[in-house]
């Protein structure tokens, strides 16, 4: 199930066929995992940096827990960038349905 | 469209040094193919707190709801509107009729006219033939000017009928246009509010971390760590951030769901102690009315009837003179009226008790029920955490599935 659906961005005037749907929805979710990465890398030190760095063939499981271990705000933090992302399609509705 | 959004997107994320992999620009088709096709299962698989709140929206149903109503109503009033539209057609081709032939008569009067006043007969005759032919054709335009006036106001009056008519229906549509066209304002709005709540919250963040700025001197440091992680691994881990926040969420609206359900049948619970405490009353009080009611029958109520038939012997054994009748007469009465009371106060004890019998059986009856809510909340509650567990795992299970899909593509193209 994508995070954006059509009945949402239909309820927003945003009218898309299915090949511009399927971008863009890729493209939000690709984003959103960017800005959060970012986000989350201002949180860090060093040390966890390095951790996070090593644990690149970790188990989602383990990396999970690591990042609600260590870093501080985590909820806050993907709650606002899915909020400012929501927003920005928000604000460009008009733009991108017409 | 998508690239217009694509626009905005980078805008912002201009905002934030980027954090991308030199190695990582050039991506090799193998590991492009697996992210996209990491990235359709994860669209198609993944659960997201925003799609449960987009779900909740149902602005498109609403629409074609009140669509729908406003169609069949406008269905309704068609039949009437064609009726309206008939007679105005009807009122509009008679009233253009009408002022033809009351033009047509103007035109022959005119003509009746020149051709008198060109004959050759003489100016009083002709004079008194026109006045003749005057007042006749006056009579003649006020007979078609009355028959015109009648189709003007029949036109005008199913003109005003059928325009109000259409303008309701009209507006029905229009109604319908404008409701969506608010629902959808108001939700740009909803979401831009948030967007700037959101985003003042990061700049709070922000200003907090540059204010510990000096006791932070390692964030040049951080992101070169970070900037060293293949941009997948990246995506992954702002991924997998978002999934634990959903859920973490998961699991507070799944707690919160147990919660209230235990709370639910803690309150049952109590509810039923009351009851049974209740229960346990009204049957005593039952058994005591009962008891009451048992001694008046076998103890009282006898021996007041056997005072009175022995009062009755001693009255009748008298003589008719003897002044003692009087007094054994109102011994009588007294007993009369005892054995009444008596009677009175065991019917009373036996509705007091048939009273509080139906009291407790209307208690039990209630006792079942909330037995019955206790052990429907008890598994309520299990099922919620058994479910969010299992969805938990399967959440889990997908993604391990995915991530080794994705690692053996990594590892198959950094082998050639």
């Amino acid at each position: 199930m994508p995070m954006l659906t059509k009945e949402f961005l239909k309820s927003l005037g945003i009218n898309l066929v299915d090949e511009d749907y399927i971008h863009l929805s890729e493209h939000f979710e690709s984003t959103l995992h960017d800005r959060v990465i970012n986000e989350i890398v201002l949180e860090l030190s060093p040390a966890q940096a390095h951790e996070l760095a090593a644990m690149q063939q970790a188990p989602d499981s383990e990396l999970q827990r690591w990042l609600q271990q260590n870093v501080s705000g985590l909820a806050d933090i993907v709650s606002d960038e899915v909020d400012i992302l929501l927003g920005e399609i928000a604000e460009g509705s008009q733009a991108i349905g017409s | 469209m998508a690239e217009q959004y694509q626009e905005t997107a980078d805008r912002s994320q201009d905002d934030e040094p980027a954090l991308v992999h030199p190695q990582d620009q050039e991506t090799a088709p193998g590991l492009q193919e697996a992210q996209d096709r990491l990235q359709d299962v994860e669209l198609l698989g993944n659960s997201y707190k925003v799609r449960q709140m987009v779900g909740n929206l149902g602005n498109k149903r609403t629409r074609t709801w009140e669509s729908i109503a406003a169609k069949t109503k406008n269905g309704f009033d068609l039949p009437g509107k064609k009726v309206l539209e008939f007679r105005h057609s009807r009122a509009e081709r008679k009233h253009d009729e009408a002022k033809e032939a009351h033009q047509s008569l103007i035109d022959e009067h005119e003509g009746a006219k020149r051709d008198l006043m060109e004959s050759d007969m003489s100016d009083r005759l002709k004079q008194r033939r026109l006045n003749r032919l005057e007042k006749k054709q006056q009579k003649q335009v006020k007979k078609s000017q009355a028959y015109l006036s009648k189709w003007e106001n029949k036109r005008s009056i199913h003109k005003t009928r059928l325009e109000k008519h259409t303008a309701t229906m009209q507006a029905r549509r229009e109604s319908v246009s404008n409701h969506y066209e608010q629902r959808r304002a108001e939700m740009t709005k909803k979401l831009l509010e948030r967007k700037v709540m959101a985003e003042g919250r990061k700049t709070l963040r922000a200003q907090l971390r540059a204010e510990g700025a000096s006791s932070r001197p390692w964030n040049n440091e951080v992101r070169s760590i970070v900037g060293e992680i293949p941009d997948h691994q990246r995506k992954r881990v702002g991924e997998i951030a978002i999934r634990a926040q959903l859920s973490n969420d998961a699991s507070l609206r799944a707690r919160f769901s147990a919660e209230s359900a235990l709370r639910s049948a803690e309150q049952a619970k109590i509810s039923l102690e009351k009851n049974m405490a209740d229960a346990m009353m009204h049957g005593s009080q039952a058994a005591a009315a009962d008891k009451v009611a048992r001694d008046i029958e076998q103890h009282a109520l006898p021996s007041a009837q056997d005072r009175l038939v022995s009062l009755q012997k001693q009255y009748d054994s008298l003589d008719e003179n003897d002044p003692s009748r009087i007094i054994v007469m109102a011994d009588i009465r007294n007993a009369e009226a005892e054995i009444h009371d008596l009677t009175r106060k065991t019917h009373l004890e036996r509705t007091k008790a048939e009273n509080h019998r139906k009291q407790n059986l209307e208690l039990l009856g209630q006792e079942h029920g909330l037995l019955h809510e206790i052990v429907s909340r008890q598994v309520q509650a299990e099922q919620q955490t058994a479910a969010h567990n299992q969805h938990r795992g399967q959440s889990d299970q997908l993604s391990a599935q995915q991530r080794e899909e994705v690692q053996h593509v990594l590892n198959s193209d950094e082998r050639k």
